[in-house]
């Protein structure tokens, strides 16, 4: 199985959204990262058929996914950044409705509904209206919408947004439990929600995809220039415009612990092991 | 039918539902307790029913006018003239008695003829005098006078021989002697309102069919329509037909409840009485006939302003806006039919175009209501029948097409 993006470009009115993304996803959990207006919601619109590129094409197994059409969207599950609701639908009526769009005859909408709503612990509130829940309970919903075709690609925007940490790490844990033979694609600016989880990594900003490939390759490519170290306040200013500072602590007295990466270390630095984070505002400084 | 019914679902939850059919009900009661409740009666403003309102007037002067009702013969006529100008004192006045009662139908009837066709005529119309004087035979020449008048008024009214033809075709099929029974001025007032209620009933329809698509784009529910199988394609037709339902469940229960409130209080052989004793016009139909008609032309227009309200709700992303275009065109049909006196041609033909304007239909029952296409003649209401017609189609096809292709 393979999605393959072929030199996609979207552009709008007056923005490049998009320009000439290249690349090809194979099964397994793909994490997203790129800053807000870097072009992830655009390419995973063009991957659910929402806008159509104004170049390229994109492929699943081989065919256009426009020519494909139903056969293809039976395929995906999709939770836009903005979740959709009809006020007036309680949580079961709302999946049933989702359901029968998808195809699925009532009796496997059923079980599949009843299942899905046990593993996200969204029985009780089954009779509710959507409208009345919480932030996280609706999340936790448009996750349920988006699985209930059983997909084999599931394209997720922003899917931790509004969950509590004990939510996020459920939802992490049933996409490790559901992620065999399936191709995930989940955006957030939530770094450790695809820390622990994605198997592979892509970097976009402005529209191109700037790094990727498999999480800890990338996260080990800057072993060794990840440092920690104290500096006191004052000099905070003048060290943000020579490193990269990706975190600091305030240790009182006027005293910092900074946390940084750079080739040369400071003196009386610690080199630290890295993580998505540092990476993570690594690279996208490095664009900018 | 799996989607078409979640959709429906969708749509009309039992709160939605109730809350729809519930106010057009109320509406139909109220409308025709104004039509009942409010009915005055009298003769040339004589107040001869003084103090009596609602059914209790109704009945007093149906009691005495059924005296003479059924056909109204000639001699029937005549005898109402000579009564009413002896009726008359040495300043003009007219002393109300019970002949005069019993014979009001005809002798009314009698002065408006005798007013129109010194209009028509283009006699002097004394003011002081109003329309009273004609002379002591002028009854016996009642069916002439009309033919004479209607003739008149056909060749004013018409453009060309294939309109003339139709229009004297269809006077001569208009009943005469005329009919008439009594309670039907009450019926006539409340075919009229027809179109009043009719456009509340059409409000309510373009509301509910506003957010029929638009909601979705405005929630952000299409996002996710349009990434399932079925998708928006599956949904087209629960999309296109629901507000059809719903718009034909709101008029038609509306409609019921007006229509049974009044024949149930009003009595119902006045329905009989021929058209031309509601307003000048030469139809050939009789006050039940117009009524069913006017009804069933409102039904089309309703599905029509249904399809419409579609097309708005496919193409705005917001429901607000549907709204505010459906209530435009709506006052602007309702401006343009019922209230307007139009003699410009692009108003006339905006006011056929105007989806959902086929309610206001009581235009096309008065006067000469024809018209001629391409040499063709035929009548007005059928004209705007099939302009109607044309509009729902379109505004489907478009619908449809917008939002598949979204």
């Amino acid at each position: 199985m393979e999605l393959r993006i072929d030199k996609v470009t979207k552009e709008f009115k007056d923005l490049k959204a998009v320009k000439g993304v290249d690349f090809n996803f194979t099964p397994g959990i793909w994490g997203l990262l790129g800053p807000n207006g870097a072009g992830k919601t655009t390419l995973m619109r063009m991957m659910v058929g929402n806008l159509r590129p104004n170049q390229g094409e994109i492929y699943f197994d081989g065919d256009t996914i426009s020519s494909l059409g139903g056969e293809y969207l039976g395929r995906i599950g999709y939770l836009p950044q903005h979740f959709g609701y009809d006020k007036s639908q309680s949580v079961e009526d709302f999946l049933h409705y989702i359901g029968s769009l998808k195809g699925i005859d009532k009796a496997t909408r059923h079980k599949r509904i009843t299942d899905l709503l046990e593993q996200f612990n969204l029985s009780d509130a089954k009779h509710k209206k959507v409208d009345k829940l919480s932030g996280g309970m609706k999340r936790r919903v448009g996750i349920c919408q988006a699985m209930l075709n059983n997909p084999d690609i599931l394209i997720v925007d922003e899917p931790t947004a509004g969950l509590d940490i004990e939510e996020r790490r459920k939802f992490r844990q049933y996409l490790t439990t559901i992620s065999k033979e399936k191709i995930i694609i989940l955006s957030t600016h939530i770094v450790s929600d695809v820390e622990f989880i994605a198997n592979y990594l892509i970097l976009m900003e402005k529209g191109i995809i700037i790094e990727s490939g498999e999480s800890h390759t990338l996260i080990n490519s800057i072993d060794g220039m990840v440092f920690e170290t104290v500096v006191k306040e004052e000099e905070m200013h003048r060290l943000e415009q020579q490193y990269r500072i990706m975190n600091f602590r305030n240790e009182g007295n006027g005293l910092v612990t900074i946390r940084y990466i750079s080739d040369l270390p400071l003196k009386n630095s610690t080199q630290v092991k890295p993580n998505l984070n540092d990476f993570y505002l690594s690279k996208v400084k490095e664009v900018q | 039918m799996d989607l078409f019914i979640s959709e429906l679902k969708r749509q009309m939850s039992a709160k939605r539902f109730i809350c729809y059919l519930l106010s057009s009900i109320i509406l139909g009661g109220l409308w025709s307790w104004f039509v009942i409740g409010g009915q005055t009666e009298g003769f040339m403003m004589t107040g001869c029913y003084k103090g009596l309102k609602g059914t209790a007037a109704i009945e007093a002067a149906a009691k005495d006018r059924n005296v003479y009702a059924g056909k109204m013969t000639v001699d029937n006529f005549q005898r109402s003239g000579e009564v009413f100008l002896n009726s008359k004192n040495e300043e003009n006045e007219i002393i109300m008695n019970d002949d005069l009662l019993k014979l009001a139908t005809y002798a009314d009837t009698l002065v408006m003829q005798n007013y129109k066709l010194k209009k028509i005529s283009g006699d002097a119309i004394d003011e002081d005098e109003k329309f009273q004087k004609f002379p002591m035979d002028f009854g016996s020449h009642f069916y002439e006078n009309e033919n004479l008048y209607y003739k008149s008024l056909i060749d004013i009214n018409t453009k060309n021989e294939a309109e003339r033809e139709l229009a004297y075709k269809m006077w001569e099929d208009v009943e005469k002697p005329y009919t008439y029974y009594g309670g039907f001025e009450a019926w006539r007032n409340g075919i009229e309102l027809i179109q009043l209620f009719a456009f509340a009933l059409l409000i309510m329809v373009g509301f509910f069919s506003s957010g029929i698509i638009a909601k979705d784009k405005e929630c952000g529910l299409d996002e996710i329509i349009s990434t399932t199988k079925g998708g928006r394609k599956k949904l087209l037709f629960a999309k296109l037909f629901i507000p059809i339902i719903m718009g034909l469940l709101i008029y038609t229960v509306g409609m019921v409840t007006y229509i049974a409130i009044l024949k149930h209080y009003l009595p119902a052989n006045a329905l009989e009485t021929s058209a031309q004793l509601w307003t000048t016009t030469i139809v050939p139909y009789n006050l039940g006939e117009v009524m069913g008609k006017m009804i069933r032309v409102g039904l089309i227009g309703t599905l029509t302003l249904s399809a419409f309200t579609t097309l708005i709700s496919s193409i705005s992303k917001k429901t607000s806006t549907v709204m505010s275009i459906t209530v435009l065109v709506l006052v602007s049909g309702f401006l343009l039919s019922a209230v307007m006196d139009l003699n410009n041609p692009v108003l006339k033909a905006m006011s056929l175009i105007l989806p959902g304007s086929l309610v206001f239909s009581f235009s096309k029952f008065t006067m000469v209501p024809v018209v001629s296409v391409f040499g063709k003649a035929l009548l007005s209401l059928t004209f705007s029948l099939i302009i109607s017609l044309l509009m729902f189609l379109i505004s489907w096809i478009m619908s449809s097409l917008k939002y598949v292709r979204r």
